[in-house]
């Protein structure tokens, strides 16, 4: 793999939360998701189940029935290939 | 997001263990109908506010950038190890960056800042001014007393605009204009007095969407004045609009102009 990953810590703290723009609301998602996951670039509703099967979060920010954005996923019991954002 | 460990290839059985307290986000993606709105950096904010009301303290993230092949050119070419200068206040890195733009594809094909008087007037005027004022960054990519790569870019307000980019093609199969864009991107994140940079380039730019990870949306604004001859204008405009978008759709539609690049944001 000719690329280097590099880990980015951020400390939580009190730190100002920056507002979404207006329309669009953060919610955590469920295995009910998978169509809406299905609706961005990248992204499978049997990866969501799968991933949420092993403990995982996931986080969509919706727009009425469009998902403008998800984010996280978590641990489970087995590996999977490795994630990285470009960038 | 993952708590507890986090999945990475060269860790024992693909899987890391995080420290006490610490989630991971793992990964991001907007849709692209979205992008440029501030979408991504407004939910990660709310996961983090989430997560520290869960009672964590640290988040993780992890990201990937290409290998860096001059590494290896500048130990077995250059002698030296690269670095990234800024080299805005030298006249004669002015005069670098013109020759080492000229010597690649712009200079045979004519569109090099320096094969057209005027051009080179404007940039020489503007690096001027811009030096003066504090605003001008010239980085230049150098190993073993020679220049790889240069980057022109203006800076206003809280803003970098990259604007013009030149590399030593007789390198060209090191990337070495990809190293000198990350090593601009650290010395972005060294500067606390700028909050964003604009590459300048064009939305399918690979290279850029692959080290960039965020959008901003641009918009054209017209005002016609209210006479007889703006209004034709603004009607003229209109359709030229509208045919440029059917020419584009229908290159999308042969597959050639509607490659949206795969990227988180």
């Amino acid at each position: 793999m000719r690329e280097t990953h590099v880990w980015y810590a951020l400390e939580l703290g009190r730190r100002p939360r920056v507002r979404l723009p207006g329309g669009l609301e953060l919610r955590r998602g469920g295995s009910s998701d998978g169509k809406l996951v299905e609706s961005l670039p990248t992204g499978s509703a049997r990866q969501v189940e799968s991933r949420l099967a092993q403990g995982a979060e996931l986080w969509l920010v919706v727009e009425g029935g469009r998902p403008p954005l998800r984010a996280g996923c978590s641990a489970g019991g087995h590996p999977w290939p490795p994630r990285a954002a470009a960038g | 997001m993952l708590r507890g460990r986090t999945p990475v290839a060269a860790a024992r059985g693909g899987w890391l263990s995080l420290p006490e307290g610490t989630v991971c986000l793992e990964d991001s993606v907007t849709s692209p109908d979205y992008r440029g709105r501030g979408v991504a950096p407004a939910a990660w904010s709310q996961i983090a506010a989430a997560a520290a009301e869960d009672g964590y303290a640290t988040m993780v993230t992890k990201v990937r950038r290409p290998t860096r092949p001059l590494v290896v050119l500048s130990r077995e070419r250059l002698g030296d190890p690269l670095r990234v200068v800024d080299r805005c206040d030298e006249t004669s890195a002015r005069e670098e960056f013109v020759r080492l733009e000229a010597s690649g594809w712009k200079g045979r094909a004519g569109t090099a800042i320096g094969s057209t008087d005027a051009h080179r007037r404007c940039f020489d005027e503007t690096s001027a001014a811009f030096a003066e004022a504090g605003r001008l960054q010239l980085l230049a990519l150098e190993g073993g007393g020679r220049t790889v790569a240069m980057q022109w870019n203006l800076l206003a307000a809280d803003a970098i605009f990259c604007l013009k980019v030149a590399h030593d093609e007789e390198l060209a199969s090191c990337s070495p204009g990809a190293q000198l864009e990350v090593g601009a991107i650290e010395a972005f994140h060294r500067r606390t007095d700028i909050n964003w940079i604009d590459s300048c380039t064009t939305p399918d730019n690979e290279l850029i969407n692959r080290l960039w990870p965020d959008w901003r949306r641009i918009a054209s604004v017209v005002v016609a004045r209210k006479s007889l001859v703006g209004r034709s204008a603004l009607a003229g405009l209109r359709s030229a609009v509208a045919l440029r978008d059917r020419r584009r759709r229908g290159a999308s539609s042969r597959g050639v102009a509607s490659r949206l690049p795969g990227r988180v944001d």
